[in-house]
Order: structure tokens, then sequence, then C-alpha cells
């Protein structure tokens, strides 16, 4: 009963922190400093990257053309003109001529009244001048051929398949193979088979067909494009000269078509993105000196003012104990942090997605979350522990500028004079690279750096060379302790005060 | 025995209750300081800067921890239910301090949400409250824009939600105009008249002597004294008042040697009379003084108060009776 009561007043205090004005004000303010993070941004990569698929098929007296463009993140485009010149396979006497756009699904059928027989067709695809992917060129003419086959059988025009593409959904990230191949007539597959396989591509050598037991099923074609996820296990020089082979089967097993056309290294990478990189070098670079000042305005917010001017006293006297307003107060500039950062990082991924077309990555999201909500609960922390040791708002500020100015600007001075004291040199056993990485654990400002170093696997060593991150005692228990100590030490201690401060 | 047990009335109760700052050498602010204010009175509490009058209210009001003892509102532990005490006890601090940029009835109403007041009802309580107190119309105003008295009648405002058993006023009719110390002492009554248990201290003594019930006379953290209206007559000694037309040092130090003098302008007043007040009359007579009014002084709380600090002060170890 008595918990209840105090968890219900509990939930009451954070709730109106929450609504305060100034706290909404600098959670926004903390989300837009997302917005810096466009200056790290790789240049765009996949506006212009689209590509273009196409079929055609004999009906008894007429010939179908089927195109599907799309970009690289596998979103169809609309208005991408194709047009035709057909000619007789005897003499180049145009026989019809033919053209128009994509529709809104990205589809364009155009038709020629023309019986089943052997063609050259002269195409002409995409806009021109530009680098859209088709069949390895970049747009324009192509004279291709094509030939006779029984009516309603689908077969490729001039372009594979299989094309790579990206699969992005907001904060996931993982290559993925768009299949374009409708079914007979240009009607949805009925339920065809796709199955892939890795190949060593040798030059000039056939590409064989492999049975549908020896390949690893990729998924069930039942609409005339689809998006298959696709992981490959391969490293960046395993992966060189390796292909893609992708059969499509009948449901009755009778293999309809294969492509041989892309290669493992066109497949985009799932773990290390650019614009997660940006992400990160932003958010450790220039993010991570303003979210404690944000930190600081928000903890001043909720507890430090109302301390100093003596309002908070006008709470105290509410049914309310001094330990339960505190814990809420905190609660509510740690959720405040939270909620700040997580928008701080969609909105990375919202201007990521719009300007480069590539996603964070939810691996990336994370780490840049938890690496800068740690410094930010930290430096929160610190100013409910001064706040709560003096009233005076020039200990609780110039003492909080203090800490700051050390973990930030006076850091690395400190560090020298440290090693040079001690006479630590590059290249001893425990000499000053070894000695800066460790101190990392001492500095909640370089807390995402720490994240990084043990999640990037390797380390330059003292010598140059790369060693593990366990070397200078970066592993996961010890990054996990380094960030619940920077969130629970400066609440530990404010949490004594408010027990003893009465 | 639980400490609601153990708490004796159901208004607000001083156990033994000792307060020191700053560590044990210090005096301590309070000491063994023991007052039981029951339901429909008004208790006044009195006593010099420092004497520990704020330090005692802030204790029941758990906004400082006592040193020692205890302090039971309506049977709840200060200390150990500090919930549910609170939750039956209002509180005007001297100085109130309030959200500035927040409006009135927007602060009240989270005030209100601490008593489990929520919605329509706090909003209607908290608009009535506005009204009781002198606020109508100023609902929507920013505590920024209020003077130092409409702070103290907000104050007021949010110690009365949830309408707690219980009030700790402190320098109430500090910052007020004439007319809000009117309007507070109606209040007062009307509250006394809803059996709320008022704790009061204020340095007005003749409001303290026109309200309270009884009187707490606190000198250097103690209780010196405690005694209820109707014993003020019999508490201190009577003073002489004497008015002269030709006054001057010489009829004090004339009139000193009948006893304690004081003086203000041309009256003197004196305590502890040794003679008949005949006697001194004549003997200003003898010397050419001209008594324009000598009379024996209705006991006021302000002299009662003066004398027993006065007494304790010259001899700290007699108890005062």
């Amino acid at each position: 009963m008595m918990i209840a009561s105090v968890l219900r007043r509990s939930l009451y205090e954070i709730s109106q922190d929450l609504r305060q004005r100034s706290v909404v004000a600098l959670v926004l303010v903390l989300m837009m400093l997302g917005l810096g993070v466009v200056v790290q941004l790789p240049a765009p990569l996949s506006s212009e990257q689209n590509f273009y698929s196409s079929i055609y098929y004999f009906e008894s007296s007429s010939v179908h053309f089927e195109f599907y463009a799309f970009d690289q993140l596998g979103h169809p485009i609309n208005g991408v003109p194709f047009s035709e010149t057909i000619t007789s396979q005897t003499n180049s006497t145009p026989l019809a001529k033919i053209g128009g756009e994509t529709n809104a699904s990205g589809l364009l059928v155009l038709s020629a009244t023309l019986p089943p027989a052997q063609y050259n067709v002269q195409l002409r695809a995409g806009p021109q001048g530009t680098q859209d992917n088709f069949f390895g060129s970049k747009g324009g003419d192509f004279g291709v051929t094509i030939y006779p086959s029984p009516p309603g059988v689908v077969n490729p025009l001039a372009s594979p398949i299989v094309d790579p593409i990206v699969r992005g959904s907001f904060y996931s990230q993982s290559p993925g193979l768009n299949v374009f191949f409708p079914g007979p007539n240009g009607t949805a597959p009925p339920d065809y088979g796709v199955y892939f396989t890795t190949i060593q591509v040798a030059s000039g050598a056939p590409i064989a067909p492999i049975p549908e037991s020896s390949m690893r099923f990729l998924g069930v074609l039942d609409s005339p494009h689809e998006v298959f996820p696709i992981s490959i296990s391969l490293n960046s020089n395993e992966s060189s000269g390796v292909n893609i082979q992708l059969e499509i089967f009948s449901m009755y097993g009778k293999l309809l078509s294969l492509d041989a056309n892309t290669s493992v290294a066109s497949l985009p990478s799932t773990t290390r993105s650019s614009a997660g990189v940006a992400a990160l070098s932003y958010g450790s670079a220039q993010l991570i000196l303003f979210v404690p000042l944000i930190a600081l305005l928000l903890a001043f917010a909720v507890y430090a003012r109302p301390r100093i001017t003596g309002t908070l006293e006008s709470v105290l006297v509410l049914p309310v104990t001094p330990m339960g307003l505190a814990v809420s107060r905190y609660l509510a500039v740690m959720m405040a942090l939270a909620i700040g950062l997580v928008l701080n990082i969609a909105l990375i991924d919202f201007l990521s997605w719009h300007l480069t077309g590539q996603m964070v990555g939810l691996p990336f999201a994370v780490e840049v979350w938890v690496g800068l909500f740690v410094p930010a609960e930290a430096f929160a922390g610190m100013v409910f522990l001064l706040s709560q040791a003096s009233r005076s708002p020039v200990s609780v500020l110039g003492g909080w500028m203090a800490l700051y100015g050390l973990f930030s600007t006076f850091w690395f001075l400190i560090l020298d004079v440290i090693g040079n004291t001690f006479g630590f040199t590059t290249g001893e056993g425990f000499g000053m690279v070894r000695f800066l990485y460790e101190a990392t654990f001492a500095n909640p400002m370089w807390f995402l750096d720490l994240m990084s170093d043990y999640l990037s696997g390797s380390l330059s060593g003292a010598g140059g060379g790369s060693v593990s991150p366990a070397t200078y005692g970066i592993s996961l228990v010890t990054v996990v302790l380094d960030g619940t100590g920077w969130v629970i030490l400066p609440l530990l201690g404010f949490l004594l005060l408010v027990r003893r401060r009465r | 025995m639980t400490s609601s047990q153990s708490g004796g009335t159901y208004g607000l109760s001083f156990r033994e209750v000792s307060k020191t700052y700053g560590g044990s050498r210090l005096r301590p602010a309070l000491e063994n300081f023991s007052l039981e204010v029951t339901p429909g009175e008004i208790v006044g509490m009195v006593g010099l800067n420092g004497a520990g009058k704020t330090t005692a209210l802030r204790i029941a009001a758990g906004l400082t921890s006592a040193s020692s003892g205890k302090v039971f509102v309506r049977g709840h532990d200060v200390a150990l239910e500090k919930v549910r005490a609170s939750s039956q006890l209002g509180f005007v601090p001297e100085y109130p301090y309030f959200e500035s940029d927040v409006g009135s009835l927007k602060l009240l109403q989270y005030f209100a949400g601490y008593h489990d007041i929520h919605g329509n009802p706090a909003i209607q309580q908290c608009r009535d409250l506005l009204v009781k107190v002198g606020l109508e119309g100023q609902e929507t105003a920013r505590l920024r824009t209020f003077s130092q008295g409409m702070k103290k009648r907000f104050s007021l405002a949010a110690a009365l939600i949830g309408s707690p058993a219980v009030l700790l006023l402190d320098e109430i009719v500090n910052g007020l105009d004439p007319e809000g110390v009117y309007f507070v002492r109606q209040l007062l009554l009307d509250l006394r008249r809803e059996k709320k248990a008022i704790l009061l201290s204020s340095h007005v003594l003749s409001e303290l002597q026109d309200t309270a019930d009884r009187f707490a006379i606190v000198h250097r953290g103690r209780l010196v004294k405690l005694f209820s209206r109707d014993a003020l007559r019999k508490v201190g000694p009577l003073p002489l008042r004497i008015t002269l037309s030709n006054f001057d040092q010489q009829a004090v130090d004339l009139i000193s040697s009948y006893g304690r003098v004081s003086v203000e302008e041309n009256r003197i007043w004196v305590y502890d009379l040794k003679v008949d007040p005949g006697e001194l009359s004549a003997a200003l007579g003898r010397s050419n003084y001209r008594i324009i009014d000598l009379r024996i002084e209705e006991p006021s709380l302000e002299h009662v108060f003066l004398e027993l600090v006065r007494e304790k002060d010259s001899n700290p170890k007699k108890e005062v009776k």
C-alpha cells in the first residue's frame, strides 16, 4: 500500500517534470543537435543509382515487353522513359516503334503486333546521360536480339533479372536481391522457387545450371518483382571474383531462368556503412561536447534550480518523501535525456536516409545512443550531486564547469603531465599508448570511443600493429562496468547526500 | 507500540524534539521541545529571532529532520510516515518560494496531484481555494507577477489543498496589508471552527493575542512558557504606566528607585513596583512632576513575552512558572 503510494507519486512527479516547458524545449534542442550530422554524411550514393530490369514474351500475334525501374533501395521509380524500335532480322526495316514511361509501381508494358520471330530491337532506356544500371551499362541505346519462344514464356531482355540492393527499414540495413521475373504472359508468378549459390567466376567459362538441391533456397516468388534478403559470409578477400548464381524454378522443378551476373562484392555491407560511421564520428567528436551541456541544463531546470532557489521546499511539504522526490526528478531527467537522444539519432537517421539513401543502422544507432547516454547521465548526476551538496549556484555551476573542463579541454593535458611524470614512452610494456587507452575508462566523455574500441575488435598497438582491445583491458565486462559506474556513482552520491543533508 | 499509537492527540504533537545544526558543539536550535496542538485550537508561538520557532515548524513540516525526539501529525510520525503525515498537514513558510513562471491555478493543480486530487475535482478545489484566499481572477497569472502579500495568500491556498487537519503558519501576516491581516484573522477563526489544529508563529504579538487560544513562549530553543489566553492576565507582573507632562531624565531616575523602568516618549512603565502606586504618585508630586495619567497597564502578550525573556536571560537556570 505504502509502496504503491510512493510509486504513484513518483510516476506523477516524473510525468509532471517531463511536461515542463523547459524540459520539452531542451529535449527538442537535443533532437535538433542531430542536424549537425549533415556535415559528416558521405556524398549521396543512391540518388542516381537506379536499376532497370526487363523481360519479353510472345503471344500468337504479338510481342510484349515489360520493364521495371527501381533504385538501389528497391523502391520503384515513376516516369522512367523506355522506347523501342523493332526491326526485322533480315533487313533494318522498322516494323514497330513503341515507347512509354514507367508508372508509380515502376512498371511499363510495351506491346507490338508482330508474330513470334527473331527481331532486332533498338532500345533506348532511361533518361539519357544518367548513370543508371542496365545490364552493366549506364543507360542509353542498346541493340539486342529477341528470339521466338512459345506463347507466354518469359525471357530476360538484355538485362539481369537480379540486382543487388540495400534492404532498408528504419534502423535496419542489410543486403538484398531484387528479382524481376513475371509469370506467363506477364502475370504474377505461380510460386516460383528462387535458389542461389556462390560461384567462382572463371574468365570465358560458360555458366552451367546447378541443380536446386545443390543450392540454397532464397524464397518464393509470387509477384513479378520481389526483394529477398540474402546473407553471405565472405570476407573482402574471399568475395573477390565470386558471383551469385541465382536460378528460378517452376513449382514442378523446371528451371525457368538463370542469372549469374551479380558479384558478391556488389552486395552492400551489413555492418559498417558510411552513414553509420558518420553518425559515430559526429557523436564522438561533436555531440559529446554538447550533450553534457544539455544534461546540465535539464538537471538544473528539474532539480538544481528549485533546490537553490528554495522552490523545491514547496513540493517537499507535500505528501512525498525527500528521497522519493529526488529519485523521481533524477528519473525524469534520465528519461528526458533518453528520449532526446532517441529523437536525435532518429533525426540523424532520417537525414542520412534522405540525403544519402543510407540508414545509420541499428548497431550504430544503439552504439551512439548508449555512448552518449552514459556521459549525459554522468554529467546530469554531477549536477544533482553538486546541488545537493551546496545551495550556492556558483558552487554548483562552477563545480560542474570544472569537471566538464577537466574531462574535455584539459584531459589530454592532464594525461600528458601524468605520462611525462611517470616517464611513459611509446613502445614500452606500460607505455603511453596503453596509458591513453586505459585512461578512457576514467573519462565519461570518452565512453563512446571506448565502446567503439571494443566493437571494432582491433586497436592500433604501441608498435603500430593492430592488437586486440583486451590487450588494454577493453572487454565487454569492463566496458559495461565502466558505463554502469558512470551512471550509478553520481546517483549514489546524490542519494547519500539526500539522506544525510536534512 | 507503533508510532501512530504513540502519537497522542489527533492534532499536532512535538515530543522532546531537539535539533542541532552543524555539529553537537553548537547550541541546539531546539531543545527538548514538547507541545500539543489539539483540533480546533490555535497555538501562537512567540520568540525572538533565532529562538527556534521556524526550526520547530520546519521539523513538523518534514523539511528538516529532528536530531532527537518525534513529531506526530494526527498520530503519524513525520520522520517515519512522511507521506501520511504530510497529507494531513499544510505549511505556510515565512518566505514562500514558488516556481515563478507557472500560473497560480496550474501550480495549485500540481500540488493537488500529490494529494491524489486530479482532473476536474482538482481544478474545482484549486479555484475555490484561490477564491477563499482572495486571489479570484488570478488563476492564469504567473507567480512572478504576485506581490509578497499575494504570494502569502497563494501559499495559504497551497497549504489548504486537501483540507489538512493541521496547519503550520510561519509569520503568516508578514508582508500583508491591513486588509490582508484582517482577512487572515477571519480565515484563522474559520479554520478553528473547522476543527483544524493550527500552530502559528508571529512577531506581531498583538495579532497573536487576538487570535490564539494558547501561547507558547520559545526562547533559545526551549519552550519556556505555555499558557492560555485566559491565563494571560495571571502570567506576568502588571506594569504601572505613568504619563508626565514635564518628563525628564531626573523623573526616570526618581521612578527607577521604586522599580524597574521602561520608557517610551513621555510614558514610563514601572515593573516590579516596590511601593504602593499612591506613594510613587506622592513622591513625583513632591518633586513637582505633573502626572497626566497613572494606571495599571492591562496585561499584553508583548509585555509578558518581554518580561519572560528578560527573566530567562537574567537567570537562565530559573524555571519560569
